[in-house]
């Protein structure tokens, strides 16, 4: 692929992956997303395809990190205008999509001295890493359950507090780094670690398209963009400029939609009925649907909601039996017929 | 495999393979050569080659062949051995330092456009390193991959993700009369189908057609089919085509997809079988469509036919799929024999801490330090390596690097597993019950597993140490019991896994399910005696070696003869039918936890 991606609106198929990631991209609040299958089928164009449709980024102008100008979490590092005290700018930037190498280095990660400037001109200024140039984007890590446990253990700290703190090489800088972590992986090259796994709001098992009419659409599409990426970006413009509007208003209404105590309880009784680990598989339900009810231009979350997005939401958060042939969707599935017939 | 015999007379190949196997060389290496065409044809479209071939003769020619066709700008090898960081670009410190001017060298990735890049044991590469590889093909169309693949036959193969974006499979067991006389000059044709590729027309039938394709051959992977038109359209440019016909997906066919095949499509005799079923269904589906796939089925065939009398291989789909995930698989595959200790092995530095001054890398330390010497006197203005004011370089804690390995306090759980006769079915299945849910404490602990069955003569590895407790499971489940009880051979397999496991960085501890009545020696002869004393032998080495284990008595009764080998192997003891599972559970944690340290017996 050339400079420029797939446009998000010619992926064909992977529903379930571009729903996720619209959510997390209407409310980075929702917690990354998992993208756990096959090879091959797309998991990646997708991912990648994203930033490129969604509207630019309000920042601070001449800020390394990035930082939002209505920001209120106080002074954002030095290195930013704000930091300074100085008048801001306000500059539009297209998300970032920023790719983690499995080889990662800490230094690479999290920012470090600048060796550069160290050396040559004798200052000790910090040079931003990965996590800045991430902030309010997406940090795609691809075969996410082979990252090693040290740049994994940051990655935790970091999407937890939405900063990155960095005290070594004599720094003692914080930045904001918020951002929706996308992991993608094949599940049989290795397991993830629970606690990564549950970082991840929202998880989406991709296969492969087994409807030939489909794999040949992919096969047509992949091949006009390859022949003139031009000529096909021009075809999506205008698909995928209406997403972007439909992104830009479900992110405004986010605040303003109601939930109903019936979806709270439906939602606490789903949870208890599938014995999901704690309270956060309720608290991204939830949240997840109010970003779908936004996206889809309604003004409450009805049941329905939950019940679509139940599986992308609870399936890696079950408690697995590794010795159970039950698959968690299945589960998910009794659990809701269940909980719905009582509602 | 020995390549130096020169060129003999037809003699019979190797058993159920090609009658011939300097006809199978040939072939073989006219593959090779044509994929090699199609590559420098269409170099965008296909992006690489996967060639299978131990260190040959044939192969190095195969390459020379490849890279003249080829005639990239520049040649990168990227082999095992290749360092993360020169992947990036950086900046040259020393030069840096010397220069007193900013001095950054471009890495790998920067300066892949219209080059070559060359993996030469290519299944060893790490990791990051693949996946830095497999992320540049997707993101760059402009270079063009060769994966060379010692393909041993117990070895993994190259890893799925890479062979996945290399659009060509070809494989060389030997040379050939051919492999010397063929000239090295690219052939005009191929300058000329250069030309001609674009001209080519793809229609929308085509693609079908390869998808379909694709998937009769159990390939679901959206990468293949993409190849196969590519290859079919690099094919049909070779031979002045403007359209692509039969000819080229027969050979994009045996060059993308069978080599890769997860299954064959149907043949002749099962026409009207199962695997037809999809066709017909999607024909169905097609014309409520209105968008027909015309497809004739026997066009399929005859593709699918030639395809497989073009390849001259031996071929079997499902040996293929095993081994496909066995590499997939990753480091969980061939634990005994494989040598590749990934795990433990150093792949990289971090930040050290100051008890960890034993793994300290000194380069890497001075590098570090190197680079803030300035600032720790400023009064020196960049003469760091100015003799007159040397007085030494200054290090402080900041600066040390330690080695990094993957993952140092990982323990692998073996399980040893008694599947003897004696040892009753009834008492086979609490067993297995028992390793069961202490495979769920190995599985929240994120513990690696092996599962050793003994049974009649010999013990068996069921399932090598992977981190993946379910497919223990499953070996469970599967574990068939009968015969003797060669307790000595359990443990002396035990004792090689677990030397193997430490050898990769792992902690081993062994758990042990038996009733204790060993009843076949080491040497396979059936006596009580004799197997008493080999077992007390090998548990006695065990706990020589260090290697922590946790016996489980699964008799009716505790007796005394277990108890006796969990003596001599240091172990702690349990009998099964007197604790309750969560007991089990309990002492399992404990237990493992101190494995590396020592651990009474009660």
């Amino acid at each position: 692929m050339t400079s420029k991606s797939f446009p998000f609106t010619a992926i064909v198929g992977q529903a379930d992956l571009r729903l996720a990631l619209l959510l997390a991209a209407i409310d980075p609040r929702i917690g990354g997303v998992l993208a756990f299958g096959d090879r091959g089928t797309g998991k990646t164009t997708t991912i990648r395809s994203l930033a490129h449709m969604l509207p630019p980024d309000k920042a601070t102008f001449g800020c390394p990190y990035g930082c939002k100008p209505d920001s209120t979490v106080g002074p954002c590092a030095p290195g930013c205008p704000k930091s300074e005290g100085k008048k801001t700018k306000i500059a539009s930037r297209p998300v970032s999509c920023v790719d983690l190498p499995l080889g990662v280095s800490e230094d690479r990660l999290t920012g470090a001295l600048d060796i550069e400037k160290a050396m040559v001109e004798g200052k000790k200024e910090f040079q931003p890493g990965l996590l800045a140039d991430a902030n309010n984007g997406f940090l795609y890590v691809d075969e996410v359950n082979l990252l090693e446990d040290h740049i994994v253990d940051i990655l935790l700290d970091v999407a937890a507090s939405g900063e990155n703190i960095v005290e070594k090489d004599g720094f003692s800088i914080r930045h904001p780094a918020r951002f929706v972590l996308v992991g993608s992986g094949n599940p049989e090259e290795g397991e993830l670690r629970p606690q990564l796994q549950d970082r991840f709001g929202l998880a989406v098992n991709v296969t492969t398209p087994m409807d030939p009419r489909e794999r040949v659409e992919i096969l047509k599409r992949r091949e006009a963009f390859e022949a003139d990426s031009e000529a096909f970006h021009a075809a999506y413009k205008h698909k995928n400029s209406r997403l972007r509007g439909k992104v830009t208003r479900a992110r405004t209404a986010l605040d303003a939609i109601e939930v109903d105590d019936k979806v709270f309880h439906f939602a606490a009784e789903l949870c208890l009925a599938l014995g999901s680990d704690g309270l956060r598989g309720e608290l991204t339900l939830i949240k997840a649907s109010r970003a779908y009810a936004a996206f889809e231009g309604r003004k409450t979350v009805v049941v329905e909601d939950l019940v679509k997005l139940a599986p992308l939401v609870l399936t890696h958060r079950l408690r697995q039996d590794p010795l159970s042939d039950m698959p968690s969707s299945a589960r998910i599935e009794r659990a809701l017929d269940a909980c719905y017939e009582r509602a | 495999m020995n390549e130096h015999s020169p060129p003999q007379y037809p003699q019979s190949g190797p058993a159920g393979g090609h009658p011939d196997l300097l006809e199978k060389q040939k072939t073989e290496w006219q593959h090779a050569v044509l994929a090699a065409q199609l590559l420098a044809v269409n170099p965008q479209g296909l992006r690489g080659i996967h060639m299978v071939a131990a260190p040959s003769p044939a192969r190095t020619r195969w390459a020379e062949t490849t890279l003249a066709l080829l005639n990239p700008k520049k040649v990168h090898t990227v082999s095992h051995s290749f360092d993360i960081a020169h992947l990036h670009s950086r900046t040259d410190l020393l030069t840096t330092l010397a220069e007193g001017r900013t001095v950054k060298v471009d890495g790998l990735l920067d300066k892949l456009s219209g080059t070559v890049v060359l993996m030469p044991q290519a299944s060893l590469l790490l990791p990051p390193l693949r996946r830095a590889m497999a992320t540049a093909l997707d993101n760059a169309v402009d270079f063009t991959a060769l994966a060379i693949d010692e393909a041993d036959d117990g070895e993994e193969g190259l890893s799925a993700s890479l062979d996945d974006r290399l659009g060509l499979s070809v494989a060389l067991s030997g040379q050939c009369l051919e492999t010397w006389t063929a000239s090295l000059d690219p052939p005009d044709i191929v300058k000329k189908a250069r030309k001609t590729l674009k001209k080519v027309v793809i229609s929308d039938r085509d693609m079908e057609f390869a998808s379909i394709l694709a998937l009769q051959f159990g390939i679901y992977s959206m990468r293949m089919p993409y190849f196969t038109v590519q290859a079919a359209r690099a094919h049909a440019a070779l031979n002045g085509r403007r359209k692509l016909e039969k000819a080229d997906f027969t050979a994009a066919v045996a060059l993308t997809l069978l080599p890769r095949a997860t299954r064959m499509p149907s043949s002749d005799q099962e026409e009207a079988n199962e695997p037809e079923a999809p066709e017909e269904q999607q024909q169905q589906e097609a014309e409520e469509n209105t968008q027909p796939i015309d497809l004739n089925p026997a066009d399929i065939d005859q593709i699918v036919e030639a395809a497989q009398a073009m390849f001259a291989q031996d071929f079997d789909p499902i040996a293929k799929q095993q081994k496909m995930s066995r590499a997939s698989q990753g480091r969980a595959s061939r634990g005994v024999k494989n040598k590749r200790v990934k795990h433990g092995r150093p792949v990289g530095v971090r930040r050290g801490r100051r008890d960890e001054i034993r793994s300290l890398s000194m380069r890497d330390t001075l590098i570090a330090a190197i680079g803030k010497q300035s600032i720790r006197r400023p009064m020196l203005n960049n003469s760091v390596l100015d003799g007159h004011n040397r007085s030494g370089i200054r290090i402080s804690l900041d600066d040390f690097r330690v080695l990094r390995r993957s993952s140092p306090q990982r323990v692998t759980t073996i399980f040893l597993v008694d599947a003897s006769g004696s040892h009753a079915v009834g008492r086979l299945n609490e067993a297995k019950g028992a390793t069961l849910s202490m495979l769920q404490t190995c599985y929240e602990r994120r513990d690696r597993v092996a599962v050793i069955s003994f049974g009649g003569y010999e013990a068996n590895l069921s399932l090598a140490p992977t981190g993946a407790p379910a497919r223990a499971a499953r070996e469970m489940h599967l574990m068939p019991s009968g015969g003797g009880t060669p307790l000595a051979a359990g443990l002396k397999l035990a004792q090689k896994v677990a030397m193997q496991v430490r050898q990769d960085g792992d902690t081993p501890f062994v758990v042990l399910l038996t009733d204790g009545k060993a009843n076949i020696a080491l040497d396979g002869r059936p006596g009580r005696p004799e197997a008493a004393a080999d077992v007390k032998a090998m548990a006695q080495t065990l706990f020589a070696n260090g290697i922590e284990s946790f016996f489980v008595d699964t008799g009716p009764r505790s007796s005394d003869l277990c108890k006796e080998i969990a003596g001599d192997l240091n172990a702690r003891y349990l009998h099964l039918h007197r604790v309750p599972q969560e007991v089990l559970h309990q002492e399992l944690k404990q237990a493992a936890r101190g494995a590396g340290k020592q651990v009474n017996l009660t």
